[in-house]
């Protein structure tokens, strides 16, 4: 199964942005969509024709704008669990990928994916913060509410943001993707301080769920061909699904992950099991009518989350980090969005608080070259 | 349009009863029901005083778009001819919807099956879109209706029967009705059986639509062969219609949730054997999510508070606490 390009159908552009090189590039890589122009972004109302879902619908759709709020935002994170730490980019809202368990469907409100285009004014917001706290440490992801590269061959942003994080030495950033879109990574020179991440999960729920991603050996191969270019690489375990044969699924991509990337190479891995808003379930419901993903053991947990059964997600942690541990007993590994107690009993101690996780990730030289 | 109407007594055979372009009534009325005992008791004993009201077909015949069970219970009552308000055949069809819904928000109001249908039938009549039915709903009759909404509703009005009189008798509201369309057909009606089997409430009933979709789907299994499997060891045992409900519901709810179900037996079974006295309470967080247990009790007196220490300190050194602790 390979990943699935994003063509947009028609491809809405706020007038003033017009003339900006993002929006050439996007339109010169889409050049099949209908371009529209509008005065006001805001006001774009879009008609779902009956009987197709709104979501499915704006699925073919993308708005490029101006982000006139800012950029980097702190990750938010949950209420009473172990962050750790991490900021986010909003370079994008939302991602032609259609995993039936994203947040974002009950998170966006429907509205039509959109790119920021003012990638000047993103860079200058970076180099304020990066330069202000020279002693702080940033780990900067761009794939909180997109895909990181799922739209790299439409936007080419990865050509700006890796050289850019390569000049400092306080930042790291983080590429994280379900797809193989790694050819213009590869053609880059400068790949200090870039992370490029791979969200996994086993063939079966990658079959089932994650629809129009790349097949988990398409993932491995890029990740590979990364790691190769001198890229660090990390994992992300995360949303761990609860399913029949979940131990040999997971057993067999761990392995799969050791047998093909170089231990050397691997920055991190992280490790969660899928939690959702209540309302998403009737999103999901009516959009993937045979996804299995609901029926697991999931209790309400605290900030309106449904998470599964502790029990089952202890046991599910310890396996996944036991055979982690058998492959590279010294390979970084932590959890995400935790309790201090599921913390407890996986590793033996907890982080503590959020600050304490951020450290353990700042006193691993390999990520930041101020600290190597 | 009251204007328009003419008033005379006219031969039950004018009248086509099997054209039931108007019919909105659910649950139908059947001569078992109290209903058409008192119908027709009070026609027999002072006639109709609120004549039904029908319209001139092309063919001659009158159809009847007003007072369905009046005309049955007068047929039944072996009347030869009965009073009619007549509208005149140039009124379309939009007057005489207009003439049902006016009918009925002046008698009893239309349930949500009856809704569903008066939708269906406006909707295909007319040929309009989920959206247009809404605005003419909206403009003609003044019902507001959202698209999302009568879709619901017109999905209602498609169930079989069985799940239609459930859904009107235990007035389940329309989120419980509609899961009533995650099941085939025969599904519905079978699940339908069983839950007038245990009479179970509509708070019950939603819940188990939901638990035995999901373990369906998760095991596959089909419905009947699961309800076969839970119906049929209850239904063997002598304890009281509650009571068997109750266990059933308890074991559905344990297949749905196998995992945490046993994990919650071992718990009230170390509990249990703790042998608390009914003023200290032990418990664990909600769903186990957090790791600690909760001890509440509560004393009138010195010797009572001395008592309940005496047995914390028992429980302290019990060793199915240190269980418990583990089981969080």
């Amino acid at each position: 199964m390979s990943f699935v390009r994003f063509y947009p159908k028609r491809i809405y552009i706020e007038r003033s942005m017009r003339d900006h090189p993002t929006v050439e590039t996007v339109l010169n890589n889409r050049p099949q969509a209908e371009a529209i122009y509008v005065d006001d972004p805001d006001t774009i109302r879009i008609n779902t024709p009956s009987g197709v879902n709104p979501i499915t619908y704006r699925k073919k759709l993308l708005l490029l704008r101006r982000q006139k709020g800012s950029f980097f935002k702190k990750c938010p994170g949950i209420h009473d669990t172990i962050c750790c730490n991490y900021y986010i980019l909003n370079w994008a809202n939302d991602c032609h990928l259609d995993c039936s368990y994203c947040f974002l469907q009950s998170y966006l409100n429907h509205s039509v994916a959109k790119i920021y285009v003012n990638t000047e004014d993103m860079l200058t917001e970076l180099d304020h913060v990066f330069k202000k706290n020279p002693r702080s440490n940033y780990r900067v992801g761009t794939g909180e509410y997109a895909d990181s590269l799922g739209w790299d061959d439409m936007t080419h942003l990865s050509d700006t943001l890796v050289p850019f994080f390569a000049h400092y030495p306080n930042a790291l950033l983080e590429l994280k993707t379900k797809s193989d879109q790694i050819d213009r990574l590869i053609r880059l020179n400068s790949v200090g301080n870039t992370v490029v991440s791979w969200s996994v999960n086993p063939p079966k729920i990658i079959r089932e769920e994650e629809h129009k991603t790349a097949s988990l050996a398409h993932r491995l191969r890029a990740a590979r061909r990364c790691a190769e270019k001198g890229y660090k690489i990390a994992f992300h375990f995360d949303p761990m699904i609860h399913y029949l044969e979940w131990e040999t699924g997971y057993k067999s991509v761990v392995d799969q992950i050791f047998d093909t990337i170089p231990i050397r190479q691997i920055a991190w891995i992280s490790i969660g099991a899928f939690r959702f808003h209540p309302l998403l379930k009737e999103i999901v419901r009516t959009r993937f009518p045979k996804s299995k993903i609901f029926l697991g053991e999931f209790i309400p947990a605290d900030h309106d989350k449904m998470r599964y059964f502790k029990p089952i997600r202890v046991q599910m942690y310890q396996k996944i980090r036991q055979w982690i541990a058998d492959r590279d007993p010294n390979i970084f590994n932590h959890l995400c969005m935790e309790t201090e107690d599921v913390w407890q009993k996986i590793y033996g101690f907890s982080p503590g608080c959020s600050a304490d996780l951020n450290r353990m990730f700042d006193n691993r030289g390999i990520l930041f070259t101020q600290n190597s | 349009m009251a204007d328009h109407l003419t008033f005379r007594d006219m031969p039950l055979d004018e009248i086509d009863r099997n054209d039931r372009t108007y019919a909105i009534r659910f649950p139908f009325l059947t001569e078992k029901s109290e209903k058409w005992h008192s119908l027709t008791s009070s026609i027999r004993q002072v006639g109709l005083l609120h004549p039904p009201l029908i319209q001139k077909k092309r063919n001659g015949l009158f159809r009847i778009i007003d007072g369905f069970c009046r005309l049955k219970s007068a047929q039944f009552l072996e009347f030869i001819d009965l009073p009619v308000a007549i509208l005149p055949a140039e009124i379309d069809a939009w007057q005489c919807w207009k003439a049902v819904v006016h009918s009925r928000q002046f008698g009893q109001p239309m349930n949500d099956v009856e809704i569903g249908v008066l939708l269906r039938k406006i909707k295909s009549g007319f040929e309009l879109t989920h959206k247009e039915l809404c605005r003419q709903v909206t403009s003609r009759f003044g019902m507001e209706i959202s698209p999302k909404f009568a879709r619901e509703l017109i999905a209602l009005a498609d169930l079989p029967n069985p799940c239609r009189e459930l859904v009107t008798r235990e007035s389940l509201p329309l989120k419980t009705a509609r899961l009533f369309s995650l099941f085939e057909t025969d599904d519905q009606v079978r699940l339908v059986r069983f839950f007038d089997i245990f009479r179970f409430g509509r708070n019950k009933i939603r819940e188990l639509l939901i638990f035995i979709e999901e373990i369906c789907r998760r095991d596959e299994i089909l419905v009947p062969d699961l309800l076969d499997q839970i119906e049929k060891p209850a239904t063997e045992e002598t304890r009281s219609l509650p009571q068997l409900a109750e266990s059933v519901r308890k074991k559905i709810h344990r297949m749905r949730f196998p995992i945490l179900s046993r994990h919650r037996e071992r718990f009230d079974g170390f509990h249990s054997s703790l042998k608390l006295p009914p003023w200290i309470r032990l418990a664990a967080a909600p769903h186990f999510e957090n790791n600690y247990l909760e001890t509440r009790f509560r004393f009138s007196s010195r010797k009572e508070l001395e008592a309940i220490l005496k047995k914390l300190e028992e429980i302290r050194r019990h060793p199915n606490l240190e269980m418990m602790l583990e089981s969080i």
